[in-house]
């Protein structure tokens, strides 16, 4: 099994510029070497073997970060051709999020796309994210359930996230159709002038108050986001909306 | 005096006492313990003489001595808030950074190709 040798990073970092042969050239290639996939996942067991087996069919460069799970998340993906993370407590999504995102920077990734491990997206719309980067159309791309499909959503769950979408509108001052969407993709530059601080689910609109505040181009595509009773049981509450409302508004008063 | 004064004046004399002979001793959090011995020495002053409180009520235009006493009880329970509260996230942020540098310190590669379906 290989792995990943840390201080080999830190000398490539600091002496080569490694990073800079492919951007520094008129057009920035993106083969599929470049393309990383983060896939956050806590104690997703049950649904993490079928996601990685489609993501990685798609993709060559597939980086699960476990958080602190307490069941067989990091042996089933360790089943799977990909590159494993553990941390060693629980941190919440949005930290295992950047740790993924700085691993996937320091092995050289252009476009760096998040992905979520209880198979909710569909591995085949990635292609739709990683499209206008290729373009260089954006710096940003959000994946968007209302402009794509929403298959199962229930009704209170629609409601809380149109809710946020108008506190996105109001706080954000960003246009967008949906929020709070794990499918999205980052330009390299994009990834690392976002730093994500808040480690828990309010990183989502802290990602879009960053995305405004770094003057970052975004643009949205439709993508499929499929709902389950196992996906439903496992994912956010809904009074989690209000946990994330008052963590955003704290986050704002207390830095 | 009351019975309560002369229980709470005992409390507050024994606290003061322990935290002169720390200062005497010299610990390393000399500031932590000078604020501590203020603030027994204002509590022993304001049970041992109540009066004093409402006439520092009245000095601030407040009516009753308790009422001062809530208020600033009621403002420092804000501040100290606000102040664990950033003392949190700051622990957690920590925290994060080294679960993160553990975790990319320490990364895995899975097989070269997909197990069988």
């Amino acid at each position: 099994m290989e792995r990943w040798d840390a201080s080999f990073q830190g000398r490539i970092c600091a002496a080569v510029p490694f990073f800079q042969v492919g951007r520094s050239a008129a057009n920035i290639r993106l083969v599929g070497d470049s393309v990383y996939v983060v896939v956050p996942a806590f104690n997703e067991s049950p649904r993490l073997g079928e996601t990685l087996h489609a993501l990685c069919s798609a993709e060559r460069n597939v980086v699960v970060v476990d958080d602190g799970s307490t069941d067989d998340t990091a042996a089933i993906a360790l089943r799977h051709p990909v590159w494993l993370l553990r941390h060693p407590i629980n941190c919440g999504q949005g930290a295992a999020l950047q740790t993924g995102v700085d691993f996937a920077l320091a092995r050289g990734a252009e476009v760096i796309v998040t992905f979520d491990a209880d198979g909710q997206h569909d591995a085949a719309e990635i292609d739709r994210l990683v499209t206008p980067m290729r373009e260089k159309r954006a710096d940003v791309v959000l994946g968007s359930r209302f402009l794509g499909s929403a298959s199962g959503i229930p009704a209170t769950r629609w409601a809380i996230l149109k809710l946020g979408i108008l506190w996105t509108r109001l706080f954000s001052r960003l246009r967008v159709t949906d929020t709070h969407n794990g499918l999205r993709a980052l330009s390299r530059d994009a990834a690392r002038r976002i730093r994500l601080t808040h480690p828990r689910m309010a990183h989502a609109s802290e990602l879009l108050d960053q995305i405004r505040a770094q003057g970052l181009r975004h643009l949205e595509v439709p993508v499929t986001v499929r709902y389950s009773q196992a996906t439903l049981a496992k994912g956010q509450r809904s009074w989690g909306a209000l946990r994330i409302a008052g963590e955003l508004l704290l986050g704002r008063l207390i830095r | 005096m009351t019975r309560f004064q002369w229980m709470a004046g005992t409390v507050l004399l024994i606290a003061l006492v322990r935290e002169a002979i720390r200062l005497r001793t010299g610990v390393p959090t000399r500031r932590a313990t000078l604020v501590r011995l203020a603030v027994w020495l204002t509590a022993l002053i304001a049970i041992s003489d109540p009066q004093l409180v409402t006439r520092f009520a009245n000095a601030l235009g407040i009516g009753r001595g308790a009422d001062a006493v809530l208020y600033l009880f009621a403002l420092a329970f804000v501040a100290t808030s606000f102040y664990f509260y950033s003392r949190q996230v700051k622990l957690q942020r920590q925290i994060t950074a080294l679960a993160s540098h553990l975790a990319i310190a320490d990364a895995r590669r899975g097989p070269a190709s997909p197990p069988a379906p």
